[in-house]
């Protein structure tokens, strides 16, 4: 091939796979550090207005322009309601998050890290957060697996961004989160027996074969498709959001921008 | 000529694709923190609200975990989780960076 049209794609999808950016825990700040501040604050206040002991909480780290279609978030976790020691020894209640975050050294292995919805947001493009909030009961046991690290045994370090949820080969962040959820329902870490479960009843966001997807395949080494037949299926916040409203498993699914908006998605 | 024209089409198909993550108001932090970021920002280090978090355990009000029967865990999951509003900490917590990264960190300031 020419090797001025190398020099171009390589240049074009080093931006290109910004676009696909997975899950990563980040120092680089893209918004002011104080709106940052008030926004994750403020998350965590609507979330306790609501008494939510456990909720699935979601951010935007690329520019709404270069998602797939149907795909709003790029970073989905778990929050819960927490006791929480601070380096001084002081005490205080807030909400800790769980992630499935990329390792910085090699973005194809993954690890299961908590931190705080400051952290959480500190890379977001925009400040806007995806808020699904389960049922009571559902938010125990979310709570019960994660006392008991059973959504440690659920984690599978082989990350793809768009790792199919309906077999084990590989697990992005949002894949992991079904994961956490479905073992809770089923009181089960049987992985064979959540995937078959996950085909039985869950929807997941079909994502079309694209030129920019393909290059981004052979530039990327976190992006494949090799767990996925002729079609590329993927979890989504949204498609998480849906699953639980389908089995009357949540009691808020909405958006929170950053003025305060609460858009329903229910 | 048709190397420019192939390369042409190629900048107009991925035009789209530039993004804007490196548009921001702050560039890559490399060394400094973000718990450093935090602390010299006006409005936050003047209310000296940064802290570092060590370890969250999650509240769970019903008894010790699979020790609660059915019929009991029906009541105690229903007194325990339900739409009261919880207390949160007006504090900024943030969590700090894996040992390796503190480490790189300290070696690349000195």
């Amino acid at each position: 091939m020419n090797i001025l049209i190398k020099i171009v794609i390589l240049v074009l999808l080093a931006n290109t796979s910004d676009a696909l950016a997975g899950s990563r825990s980040t120092n680089k700040l893209f918004l002011d550090p104080e709106e940052v501040v008030k926004f994750s604050k403020d998350v965590e206040k609507y979330a306790a207005s609501k008494g939510a002991r456990a909720f699935i909480i979601s951010r935007l780290g690329t520019p709404k322009s270069e998602l797939p279609k149907g795909i709003h978030f790029t970073h989905t976790a778990v929050a819960v309601y927490s006791t929480i020691q601070l380096s001084g020894g002081k005490s205080v209640q807030g909400y800790a998050i769980h992630n499935l975050y990329q390792d910085g050294e090699d973005s194809k292995f993954s690890s299961i890290l908590v931190d705080y919805p400051v952290d959480f947001f500190w890379g977001a493009l925009e400040l806007k957060a995806g808020i699904i909030i389960p049922t009571p009961e559902l938010q125990q046991l979310l709570v019960e697996n994660i006392v008991s690290s059973k959504h440690l045994d659920l984690h599978n370090p082989n990350y793809s961004l768009l790792s199919n949820p309906f077999n084990n080969q590989f697990q992005n962040c949002t894949e992991y989160i079904l994961d956490v959820i479905n073992a809770s329902i089923y009181q089960t870490t049987d992985k064979q027996q959540l995937k078959a479960n996950t085909q039985a009843h869950f929807k997941a966001k079909r994502i079309k074969r694209s030129l920019k997807l393909l290059l981004g395949r052979i530039l990327k080494d976190d992006l494949t498709a090799k767990d996925h037949g002729r079609k590329i299926y993927t979890t989504t916040f949204t498609t998480i959001g849906e699953y639980l409203q389908n089995n009357n498993l949540s009691n808020d699914f909405i958006v929170l921008d950053k003025d305060g908006t609460v858009t329903d998605l229910m | 000529m048709k190397s420019i024209k192939l390369t042409f089409a190629l900048i107009v198909l991925f035009s789209s694709s530039i993004s804007l993550a490196n548009s921001g108001a702050s560039e890559n932090i490399s060394a400094a923190s973000k718990y450093s970021v935090l602390s010299v920002s006006h409005g936050i280090k003047a209310s000296g609200q940064v802290v570092s978090g060590v370890v969250a355990v999650p509240l769970i009000i019903v008894g010790q975990v699979g020790s609660v029967s059915l019929e009991a865990g029906e009541t105690l999951m229903k007194n325990a989780i339900g739409s009261e509003e919880l207390v949160i900490t007006e504090l900024t917590i943030t969590a700090d960076p894996a040992p390796q990264r503190v480490m790189q960190n300290t070696v690349d300031e000195k």
